[in-house]
């Protein structure tokens, strides 16, 4: 690796790192500065409140409140599942949210990519209103299409019920599969990013590099695809974060387990060491998506190595 | 058959009613170096682009041909204005094989991501030439490199603006071309280093090369160019050899 | 019609819709009839009634108080803010570029979603914490765009000779950068925060417990209902979620609009 490189890598690192810490003191910060207390919305008998106050240390200096959020010392949970501890609880639902947000996010990229590398493709009028539709809305048209569909059948007599049937009963490839399709889709995200990966290929089409090779009859494939490499890491990144918050309302729209319920059970219940925790997760995740495409950056394009 | 002659035969191009180049003629021979001059707008450019086909807009070429002939006269190509496979096929044949390009702004025309001994080897290995080190450094000593070990692993963006110049007349030259077609290739370079550079074409041309070089730097034009073509408004108004048609009132 | 001409009758729309609301005329507890409940369009109830025999065309008129005016302070904030510090690291550049970059880089360090339930969490769900956590989802994105072309616009030959022969920084900044440089594209920003706050209220409301609740009428809380009671009438259970999806689309369009005659002024 050469020096240019290392020193470009470490110093994105050191970039990428600083601005989560940032982000996590703002968080803490707030909370701080929030009216009230967390142990008012438990009880208003003094006693008891000071007792919570110390057990859920919630006079820690701000720096210590840092410390802790960023080293996973979270504590235990207060009201989603008392006692329990909260990093095993966090960990537990990103194991059942993480295939959901790979999946959505390779469907996006696999069909974004493909979408948007096809040349002289007329552009489809009709994506605006499709893609227009949040997350949930597009959620609420798959279940009752997929219901009213499968009710219409067995009243047809075509079809037995199906195991899947009158979702969000019962668990089932099916469901995940519909899951994952809506959060790919949902609130114009594979619009966004088909339309942002076209009108940069399109750039790079007429750049003058592409247009040399052009002239002296080289093919331009290769080229293309290292100069359009650093705008898909960006726009594979930007959709990836956006994917966080779109687990939230799939995760409750299909009633499926995972960190956007456990997240979502915590702000409605107003566990705050949940809350924290899941913030301080959601913050790791955009900021790793960032330093992945910051990482592709650099390597892929020479005079970034210059300019950091 | 070799090819001898590159012609540009009637060109019209139009980019909507007023035409921007207006029935342009001119052909150059194999040791040739022919200029075309002519004040900003004249439409110098949009001319030689239009010999490689890299005329980007709609309607684009409406009429005309380029061609490219043999020593007996017959076209070896021809490039019709036609919209289409035909005109596809031609510009295939031509692209790399029979013409070569030099672009105005050399270092954004320079692969961001490749190194130059890379993309001299891309070339090479394109044109069906030997692509090995000493080939690669052959091409860039003869576009003037005095050490051309030294550039193999730099990138584009730390050249200078006329190294990143000679690097392109490098990759020309690596196609195997006959014709070359330079686009300003002395823009934004001092005095020295142009008259250097110019020197460098002038040398090729002796070789054999055919070369139509697009410029404005009317001093140099007189010292080195064999023929001009100058054009006005997109009009041819003077052709000539070079002595006569830039004569000491012109300068 | 043309697609522009439905996207600006549907915005028209929603705004007569939210003047209409406000002129008042619509009460949430007298409409309520359950012997008229899950009826078909008529001629008094145009789109139907809901399980409680409430109007659902009025219901929409009325769900357009939960977005209508705090959609409009996102933008605020958006723009403001945005518009602001990117303003203040285009114009001065160096450490103060990348000073205001770092604090406006601050909101986008969550995902946007996630960062709006977690301020609706530590502080209140009230609309005015939906409007300012939709509007700084977007800070980050407003002060990258509007730092870099005011940025590349500062260099250029005539801002410097404008400002070599006295006229006013703040003429130049405001008339000649600011207001023919950027406008449209904080028109653009200002549309898409908009449309986040549409989609973040009606999805809040829409899985209960943050967002509007019943009997207050939101478009969210609408297609739930819609969703559970399958003894409404068709057009009953389709009006909410196409009278969202049409809102949406429109604010798609019109935003695309905005960004084509963008591009075309920038070049």
């Amino acid at each position: 690796m050469s020096g240019a490189l290392a020193r470009a890598l470490l110093a994105r690192t050191a970039a990428v790192v600083g601005g989560l810490v940032a982000a996590v003191a703002a968080l803490v910060v707030l909370l701080k500065a929030a009216p009230g207390d967390a142990a008012d919305l438990v009880t208003t008998d003094p006693t008891l409140r000071a007792r919570l106050v110390a057990e859920w240390d919630l006079d820690a200096p701000i720096h210590e409140a840092v410390g802790a959020a960023l080293s996973g010392r979270w504590g235990q949970s207060w009201t989603v599942r008392p006692g329990a501890d909260v990093a095993d609880l966090v960990m537990e639902a990103l194991v059942q949210s993480v295939p959901l947000w790979l999946g959505a996010w390779a469907l996006t990229l696999a069909l974004g990519i493909g979408w948007s590398s096809q040349a002289g493709r007329a552009r489809w009028q009709g994506w605006p209103v499709l893609s227009a539709a949040p997350v949930f809305l597009l959620g609420w048209a798959a279940i009752v299409l997929l219901n009213e569909t499968a009710f219409a059948a067995m009243g047809a007599g075509w079809i037995n019920r199906p195991a899947w049937f009158s979702l969000p009963d019962s668990t089932s490839f099916l469901r995940s599969a519909l899951a994952m399709t809506v959060l790919a889709a949902g609130s114009g995200g594979l619009r966004s990013f088909v339309d942002g990966a076209r009108s940069r290929l399109e750039v790079h089409r007429m750049s003058p590099a592409v247009e040399a090779l052009v002239a002296r009859g080289q093919p331009t494939r290769r080229l293309l695809a290292w100069l359009w490499v650093p705008d898909l890491s960006v726009l594979a990144a930007e959709r990836g974060a956006l994917l966080f918050g779109g687990l939230v309302v799939v995760e409750r729209v299909f009633a499926m387990p995972g960190a956007g319920s456990l997240f979502w059970e915590a702000c409605v219940r107003r566990d705050q060491p949940v809350v924290v925790a899941s913030g301080v997760v959601a913050a790791l995740g955009v900021a790793l998506l960032r330093w992945l495409a910051d990482m592709t950056r650099v390597v892929a394009d020479p005079r970034l190595r210059e300019l950091t | 058959m070799t090819a001898t002659i590159l012609e540009v035969r009637k060109l019209v191009i139009s980019a909507g009613e007023a035409p921007l180049i207006d029935d342009v003629s001119f052909a150059v021979r194999r040791g040739e170096l022919l200029a075309v001059v002519g004040a900003s707008g004249a439409g110098k450019s949009l001319s030689g682009r239009a010999m490689v086909g890299l005329v980007p807009f709609l309607p684009g070429v409406v009429s005309g041909e380029v061609r490219v002939l043999g020593d007996d006269g017959t076209a070896l190509v021809t490039v019709p204005s036609e919209v289409g496979p035909a005109r596809e096929r031609a510009l295939k044949a031509l692209r790399g094989r029979l013409v070569g390009w030099i672009p105005q702004d050399a270092r954004a025309a320079l692969s961001p991501i490749d190194t130059v001994g890379r993309q001299v080897a891309d070339a090479l290995r394109h044109a069906g030439r030997p692509h090995d080190r000493d080939s690669m450094l052959e091409a860039l000593a003869q576009a003037g490199f005095p050490q051309p070990a030294v550039l193999v692993n730099c990138y584009p963006h730390t050249l200078s603006g006329g190294m990143a110049r000679r690097v392109q007349v490098a990759l020309g030259l690596s196609t195997g071309a006959p014709f070359l077609v330079a686009d300003e290739p002395t823009t934004g370079l001092d005095r020295p280093v142009q008259a250097r550079l110019v020197q460098t074409l002038r040398r090729l041309c002796d070789g054999g090369l055919g070369l139509v070089w697009i410029t404005h730097e009317l001093g140099l034009v007189r010292r080195f160019a064999d023929h001009v073509v100058v054009l006005e408004r997109g009009c041819v108004v003077r052709k000539g050899p070079a002595t006569e048609v830039i004569d000491e009132d012109s300068l | 019609m043309t697609v522009r001409a439905w996207a600006w009758l549907v915005v028209g729309a929603v705004v007569f819709a939210r003047l209409l609301s406000w002129l008042g005329g619509y009460d949430i507890v007298a409409d309520v009839d359950p012997s008229n409940s899950g009826a078909a369009p008529g001629t008094a109830a145009w789109l139907g009634t809901d399980a409680l025999g409430r109007d659902i065309a009025w219901r929409m008129v009325k769900a357009t108080d939960a977005f209508v005016v705090p959609s409009v302070g996102a933008a605020l904030v958006a723009v403001g803010l945005g518009g602001g510090l990117g303003t203040l690291g285009g114009w001065f550049g160096g450490t103060i570029e990348r000073a205001s970059g770092a604090v406006a880089g601050l909101p986008g360090a969550a995902p946007r979603f996630v960062m709006v339930l977690l301020l609706a969490t530590i502080f209140e769900p009230s609309s005015v914490v939906l409007a300012v956590g939709c509007g700084l989802a977007f800070v980050p994105q407003a002060a990258a765009e509007v730092a870099a072309r005011l940025g590349a616009m500062r260099r250029t030959a005539f801002v410097e000779a404008s400002l070599v022969h006295g006229v006013g920084v703040a003429r130049v900044l405001g008339g000649h950068l600011l207001w023919t440089g950027c406008r449209l594209l904080l028109l653009r920003l200002a549309l898409q925060s908009v449309a986040f706050y549409v989609v973040v209220e009606t999805t809040l409301s829409y899985l209960g417990a943050l967002g509007v609740q019943e009997p207050l009428p939101s478009f969210g809380n609408m297609v739930a209902r819609g969703l559970v009671d399958s003894r409404l009438h068709l057009v009953a259970r389709l009006a909410p979620p196409t009278a969202l999806w049409l809102l949406l689309s429109a604010l798609l369009h019109v935003d695309g609009v905005v960004a084509r005659r963008d591009s075309r002024r920038a070049t």
